[in-house]
């Protein structure tokens, strides 16, 4: 094979969203500037820390200078990759593809596979850039004392992976098909959860630093704390990525299917890794984080599937399954709305049920949990428990409401907005009519929690702020009083449900006649 | 390649945006879509392009499913939308290079193949300028090549035309022939009547998601002319004739016209083949006797009734 046919052939191999996407970048003037003011910053931060330090009288032989320094420049590495990686894949990918105008390339014979894979990659090697003009800097740093090389290494590598959780969640909010409004929500809404990432990292590396990383490196518990930080970050990444392809999919596709079924795996192997962590490192707060994740991932699944189909084109309906044993499993995790809520109900529920059993089980009978411990996880789990039923109540609420009262004015694809509507009331109902009804009780701070029970933010403080035996009370009949509404809205929309059911069967003939 | 569109619906909400579409054409013919703004037309391109899926209904090319195999159908369809959607900081090159390799054509084929298409669509002289930067008329042009890149079998063009100056459009015109005669199935939108009924071999009208009058043009334009205007020279007085055309049962008007006189006449072909034989055995010296063609606007105008969804 010659170097020309060697070139083709690499050149084939190439994912051509990679290449239009570098291709731009190169030319892309607002990148250019950033990179430049980026290299610009970093020096000038690194002669100011310099020369304020100086005229302080820092002493450079200390064992801090390098550390220190080595933070300031990680906050810019992680602030710059953070604002301008994630928020450039993410508009681009929006403009692309908005509900008035889908890019030609999403009919072109790319499958969306690859073109959330090539945003993805030319994502990596913008980053790979900032990250590779940054390294000189911050590997300055060790000669400074502090810090040692594997510390650096590592925090860059976790950094990396951070900064690919935030692009990979971008490119999902930039895949929604949205108008120009709620593009300009989620974009806010991206940005300002990104900043709270931000925070977390920097954070995260600032205390493991202070605690003195190098130490600890040689611990097997150590090694299993990052992998099984890495394996929860990558399983998200994961996670969002198929949820992306998802949505770029065409509208006659199985949408769901691949997402849904990546979930299940994302659950179990996040929860094993939780649930050895816990075991290894004797801190069941790992476990409660990783209930805590798959809550939310759920309760979006719940947001996003009240808005799914209702019906299937021949396209999903020919891979239903035959088999009536089949059938049920296959209702659950193929695209459709019915399917999807009850997926993610179930899924929530067993979430429970498995964090309850460890909580109160033999399970983690060896970390020894103080009483006070105890009560605050608790706690923590109602919250959880809190924020799953109240999405669950909200969403399928908003479902009746569509179906029964407003069944000619709201698309299905906007049901969202209904239970947005209906969390608003049921958030200030409570506040105004605790101030017309029990105003003398409002100014003593002596109401009833009972009063604002369908208002989530005020619930879930009462019952992780207040403590007694009310506390409690409210706590388990808060908790109570939402799965029984939980329940009876499921029933008020069994008949919808059982609809579906009905519809989800296989064509009787195998495939359409063509003409 | 035969291309069937098949009983097509589809309902936004409550609205039904395409109510029953149905009709085909095949490889070689050009196919104007005329209706008026928001009759479906665009909702009903986009299906067939894949963009949107039928609420019921589907669309066939050969035996391709757009519905069932959209993957299979991107192959066949080349889809050029009202408007090039952006692309910032990217050469019409470039553009275009990456649309041959989302469609797969190798690396060995790829540099032949977008330079004979930026040559075929006039683009050589542009091929380096950013495609936002382009005017209308060289960013329809771009659009095209796009569609052309991968060679598909079926074209749909929604709205080509809107917007361009008398000089692009004429180019347009001229570049729809020449794929026409390469064999390739047209299905073209425009308001602009005239321009479309003089390349169309076939046309489809549609209103309110419902489809009027389809098939060949001149069937269409003979049977949706109540009445036939006919010029008719004879080498007589013209005063005498077009008093006694005035006369005859089936003749609406008479107007006098350059050397002759034009008859609006009720009925077909047969009405005129009588006319003809009756000034024939009244012995005038015909020399002339040219029914004149309805154009496709009076069609339109016969047959809509400017009602939107």
């Amino acid at each position: 094979m010659n170097a020309a046919k060697l070139r083709d052939k690499m050149d084939d191999l190439l994912n051509p969203i990679v290449v239009k996407e570098l291709r731009q970048v190169v030319r892309s003037r607002v990148i250019m500037a950033a990179l430049i003011l980026f290299l610009i910053v970093q020096l000038a931060i690194l002669l100011f820390n310099l020369s304020v330090d100086e005229r302080r009288g820092v002493d450079y032989t200390s064992l801090h200078a390098g550390r220190h320094i080595f933070t300031v420049f990680q906050g810019i590495l992680l602030g710059t990759c953070m604002l301008l990686v994630p928020t450039y894949a993410g508009i681009r990918l929006s403009s692309e593809h908005s509900e008035t105008n889908v890019d030609l390339l999403f009919i072109s014979t790319l499958r969306p596979l690859h073109i959330i894979a090539g945003k993805m990659q030319a994502s990596v090697v913008l980053m790979l850039l900032i990250f590779s003009a940054c390294a000189p800097f911050m590997t300055f740093t060790y000669l400074m004392r502090g810090i040692d090389i594997p510390s650096i290494v590592l925090i860059l590598a976790l950094d990396f992976l951070v900064v690919l959780f935030g692009t990979q969640a971008a490119i999902f909010l930039g895949s929604i098909p949205a108008n120009l409004g709620l593009r300009l929500f989620l974009g806010v809404s991206g940005l300002v959860a990104l900043f709270f990432v931000f925070l977390g990292a920097m954070a995260s590396s600032i205390g493991v630093l202070e605690l003195g990383l190098g130490s600890r490196m040689d611990t097997s518990e150590f090694w299993l704390a990052v992998g099984g930080v890495a394996i929860v970050l990558v399983a998200s990444i994961g996670q969002f990525f198929t949820w992306s392809v998802s949505i770029v999919s065409s509208p006659s596709a199985n949408r769901a299917f691949p997402s849904r079924l990546y979930f299940l795996g994302f659950w179990l192997v996040t929860g094993v890794v939780a649930f050895v962590l816990t075991d290894r490192i004797h801190e069941i707060g790992l476990f409660l984080s990783w209930t805590f994740l798959v809550t939310l991932m759920l309760c979006l699944q719940v947001v996003v599937s009240i808005n799914e189909r209702q019906q299937w084109g021949m396209r999903v309906l020919r891979m239903v399954p035959r088999n009536r044993v089949l059938r049920p499993v296959a209702f659950l995790f193929y695209s459709g709305s019915a399917g999807g809520i009850l997926f993610a109900t179930g899924m929530i529920a067993l979430t429970f049920a498995l964090t309850y059993l460890a909580l109160n089980g033999n399970e983690f009978s060896s970390l020894s949990i103080s009483p006070y411990r105890l009560d605050m996880y608790r706690r923590e789990i109602a919250a959880f428990g809190l924020i799953a039923l109240y999405t669950l109540v909200y969403c399928l609420m908003a479902v009746w409401v569509r179906n029964v009262l407003f069944p000619k004015l709201v698309k299905t694809s906007h049901t969202w907005v209904v239970s947005l509507l209906l969390f608003g009331i049921g958030f200030s109902l409570p506040l105004m009519l605790v101030f017309m009804f029990q105003n003398e009780d409002w100014r003593m701070g002596q109401v009833d929690p009972w009063w604002y029970i369908s208002n989530p933010v005020w619930t879930i403080y009462e019952i992780t702020e207040r403590g007694g035996s009310n506390a409690d009370d409210f706590r388990v009949g808060s908790l109570v009083f939402l799965s029984a509404m939980t329940f009876l809205l499921l029933m008020a929309n069994m008949p919808w449900i059982v609809r579906q059911v009905r519809r989800f069967r296989p064509p009787l003939t195998p495939l359409a006649e063509t003409p | 390649m035969q291309i069937t569109i098949d009983h097509l619906i589809k309902n936004y909400g409550r609205t039904r945006a395409v109510d029953d579409v149905s009709f085909s054409f095949s490889s070689g013919e050009i196919v104007g879509f005329v209706g008026p703004n928001g009759a479906g037309k665009s909702t009903t391109m986009r299906i067939i392009a894949t963009l949107d899926e039928p609420t019921e209904g589907d669309v066939f090319l050969d035996n391709v499913s757009v519905v069932q195999e959209p993957e299979k159908a991107h192959r066949l369809i080349g889809y050029v939308p009202d408007a090039l959607p952006a692309h910032r900081d990217i050469s019409v090159h470039e553009y275009l290079d990456f649309f041959a390799r989302a469609y797969g054509i190798a690396a060995s084929a790829r540099k032949k193949v977008v330079e004979s298409i930026e040559e075929f669509t006039n683009l050589m002289g542009i091929r380096e300028k950013h495609v936002n930067a382009l005017s209308k008329g060289m960013k329809n042009r771009v659009s095209v090549a796009r569609a052309l890149v991968h060679d598909p079998a079926v074209l749909i063009m929604d709205e080509p035309a809107a917007g361009l100056d008398p000089r692009a459009r004429i180019e347009l015109r001229e570049l729809l022939k020449v794929l026409s005669g390469q064999g390739k199935a047209i299905l073209i939108s425009s308001h602009i009547l005239t321009e479309l009924a003089e390349i169309c071999t076939s046309a489809v009208i549609i209103e309110r998601g419902r489809v009027l009058r389809s098939g060949n043009l001149s069937n269409i334009l003979s049977a949706d002319a109540p009445q036939r205007a006919v010029r008719i020279r004879t080498l007589d007085e013209v005063e005498p004739l077009y008093k006694h055309l005035l006369t005859l049962p089936n003749v609406e008007a008479v107007k006098l016209v350059d050397r002759g006189v034009q008859v609006e006449i009720m009925g077909g072909e047969e009405a005129c083949w009588e006319l003809l034989a009756h000034l024939v055995r009244n012995g005038q010296r015909v020399v002339e006797f040219h029914p004149l063609r309805v154009g496709l606007e009076e069609v339109f105008m016969n047959v809509t009734r400017g009602e939107v969804q």
